[in-house]
């Protein structure tokens, strides 16, 4: 069955039911792409008409939503069925997945029932001659590979994105047409969740963060890890973390950057006291700027880093913080 | 119960990366070790039976170039029972769908109360591998999972959230993908890597599994590699040392307003 010209974007729900913000970069995403198709584009959202109506303002033309209480209960399963059934009705050339834990589930699932192709961590999507070319960072960033759809046209592409790789536009005047789905009879169970457990200071979300002040075993201490902390809060970031610190237990695993923690890709990425071994190194090295403060000048953090401060951090963060301050109030 | 591991050979994060003049990965020049990520859901099978009655097979299933055998040795040190390798010349440029249509093929014919994967591989991994194996297989998939157990008959994990975390469950047989854990994997011990030499590594060809070669790798792939580079790096890689600590903070701050970032 030949595609038509659509570009969808599949959009997640926090628990307060309100769209993500990588879902919304990708319903403008997609508008975009299928500008270039002359198609249209659309949404999927998994979650309640509220969420609908804000995605209808990003640039989707028609928002397809899902509110039924079933993928709450079972995060993945009901929710890739109504997403797969919506997909072999309507045939869109290519459809956009947020690059996230549950964006990649849905994916999965997806392509196993309808035996559709995959492009996963792109973080570039051009348009020429009619075909789509993705960029993938691969071999732990020592490549950008470029790669394509071999069955373009003829099947929908699932695409997924990571964060930042678009922009969200809100259009408030923009008139989309909402459609609820129900989720249909063939569902395989995924997994259910039993228990949601919040924890105090919340996780962060390191993928979607434009600064992030990243610490490692430098700082000497658990408690020196509040020179993070109050940096972050100074420049308004996130907080993260090496692997060393994970290992002694400073901070929980959810903050870890690196090869077996997560990849991230700020705007401002601030290393205090991390020597960058290539395991956090790839986690990190596509962020926009990097600044790193380590007392060894040979260390290898300073081999990709934009700024390079050789000294003592308990010396220069604190200072650092005032002069932010300072700075940003006057 | 039977948990079969399933593990990549992937090329050493920290080995030097060299391109072939027609883009690819030279991997024939890169050390390969197991997938980082896969030692993870290694070590916790040993974990789970262990814990258990000690009982079942712990099998490690691999597709791969035949230099994947080394790797797998390692695994087996580790404590696996056993491995079966799928090598096939036809496979060379599978994409995620094939590699999975491949390992869901070989599954079937094998026994399982517990599939397990890592839940990202390092080279080129989207981590989505094991979500088309579910679908294929119809089974259930706990993934992004730490702090394993299995309890009456289901499988249930730690998976972050956005506000902490969820605990998910699925009833066996089912798959999990777990991220990287409090439990270190284990060196394999010289007794250890010394069973491991002995231990059926099961060579299978796609003729074995009953599949097409048109239907996988490049020929049958969804998804074709149409170029690759190294990334330029425009760092500007401008050093200061502390003298005075309050200078050094307002030559920072100066830097971040050069490049808008406060
Ligand atoms: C399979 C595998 C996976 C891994 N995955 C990850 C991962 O996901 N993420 C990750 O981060 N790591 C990972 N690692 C670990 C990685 O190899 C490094 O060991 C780790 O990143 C080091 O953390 P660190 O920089 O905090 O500590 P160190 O390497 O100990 O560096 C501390 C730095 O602080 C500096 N310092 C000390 N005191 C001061 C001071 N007073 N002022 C200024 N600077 C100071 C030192 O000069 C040093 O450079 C992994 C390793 C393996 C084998
Ligand atoms: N060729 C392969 N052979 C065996 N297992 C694999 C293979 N490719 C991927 N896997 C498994 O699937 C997981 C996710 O891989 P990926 O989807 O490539 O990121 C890995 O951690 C492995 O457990």
């Amino acid at each position: 069955m030949a595609t038509n010209n659509d570009i969808w974007a599949v959009v997640e729900t926090d628990n307060t039911g309100k769209p993500k913000k990588l879902g919304l970069e990708l319903v403008s995403m997609a508008a975009q792409v299928a500008a270039q198709y002359g198609g249209q584009g659309g949404a999927v959202v998994i979650g309640p008409r509220e969420a609908a109506e804000v995605v209808g303002q990003y640039g989707a033309s028609q928002v397809f939503y899902c509110a039924d209480s079933r993928c709450k209960s079972d995060i993945v399963g009901p929710a890739a069925a109504a997403i797969a059934s919506l997909i072999s009705q309507h045939n869109p050339r290519l459809v956009l997945l947020p690059s996230t834990p549950l964006g990649k589930d849905w994916t999965g699932r997806i392509s196993g029932k309808l035996g559709l192709g995959i492009q996963a961590d792109t973080t570039e999507l051009t348009v020429e001659g009619g075909r789509a070319t993705t960029v993938t960072p691969a071999f732990n960033g020592a490549l950008r590979v470029s790669s394509q759809f071999t069955t373009e046209g003829q099947q929908t592409g699932l695409v997924i994105v990571r964060p930042g790789t678009a922009t969200a536009q809100r259009n408030e005047g923009a008139q989309a047409s909402l459609q609820e789905v129900a989720v249909p009879g063939d569902v395989t169970p995924g997994m259910t969740v039993v228990e949601s457990v919040v924890e105090k200071g919340g996780v962060p979300d390191l993928a979607g963060a434009q600064v992030i002040i990243a610490g490692g075993r430098g700082l000497g201490s658990a408690d020196k890890f509040s020179l993070v902390r109050d940096l972050a809060d100074a420049l308004g970031g996130a907080v993260a973390a090496t692997r060393a610190v994970v290992d002694m237990g400073w901070i929980p695993y959810a903050y870890q950057v690196g090869q077996t923690g997560k990849t991230v890709r700020p705007k401002l990425y601030v290393a205090v006291g991390i020597s960058g071994e290539i395991q956090h190194k790839v986690g990190m090295q596509t962020s926009g700027t990097i600044i790193a403060i380590n007392k060894d000048p040979n260390s290898p953090i300073f081999g990709f880093a934009d700024l390079g401060v050789v000294g003592d951090l308990h010396q220069v963060v604190p200072p650092l913080i005032e002069e932010i301050r300072r700075r940003k109030i006057g | 119960m039977n948990i079969v591991v399933c593990m990549k050979s992937v090329p050493e994060t920290t080995a030097e990366k060299r391109l072939l003049s027609d883009g690819t990965l030279d991997r024939d020049s890169v050390p390969v070790v197991i997938n980082p990520w896969d030692e993870y859901a290694i070590e916790e099978s040993l974990r789970i039976r262990e814990k258990g009655d000690g009982s079942g097979e712990i099998v490690l299933l691999c597709m791969g170039p035949e230099g994947s055998t080394e790797t797998i040795r390692k695994g087996l040190a580790m404590g696996a029972d056993r491995a079966v390798l799928i090598s096939d010349p036809a496979l060379h440029g599978s994409d995620m769908w094939a590699t999975a249509a491949v390992l869901a093929a070989a599954l079937k014919n094998m026994q399982y109360d517990l599939i397990m994967f890592g839940s990202q591989s390092t080279d080129a991994g989207g981590g989505v591998v094991y979500n088309i194996i579910a679908e294929m297989l119809g089974l259930p998939a706990v993934t992004w999972i730490n702090e394993i157990e299995i309890t009456d008959g289901k499988v249930r994990g730690k998976r972050g959230s956005d506000v902490g975390y969820d605990v998910v469950e699925a009833p066996l047989p089912a798959i999990a993908s777990v991220t990287q854990t409090a439990n270190e994997p284990r060196y394999p011990s010289l007794p250890g890597i010394m069973k491991a030499k002995k231990k059926e590594v099961a060579n299978m060809s796609l003729a074995d599994l009953g599949i097409n070669g048109s239907q996988v790798g490049l020929q049958g792939a969804k998804t074709a590699v149409t170029g690759s580079e190294r990334p330029q790096s425009t760092r500007q890689k401008q050093m200061v040392k502390v003298e005075d600590p309050e200078t050094t903070a307002k030559v920072i701050a100066d830097f971040l307003e050069s490049r808008k970032l406060i």
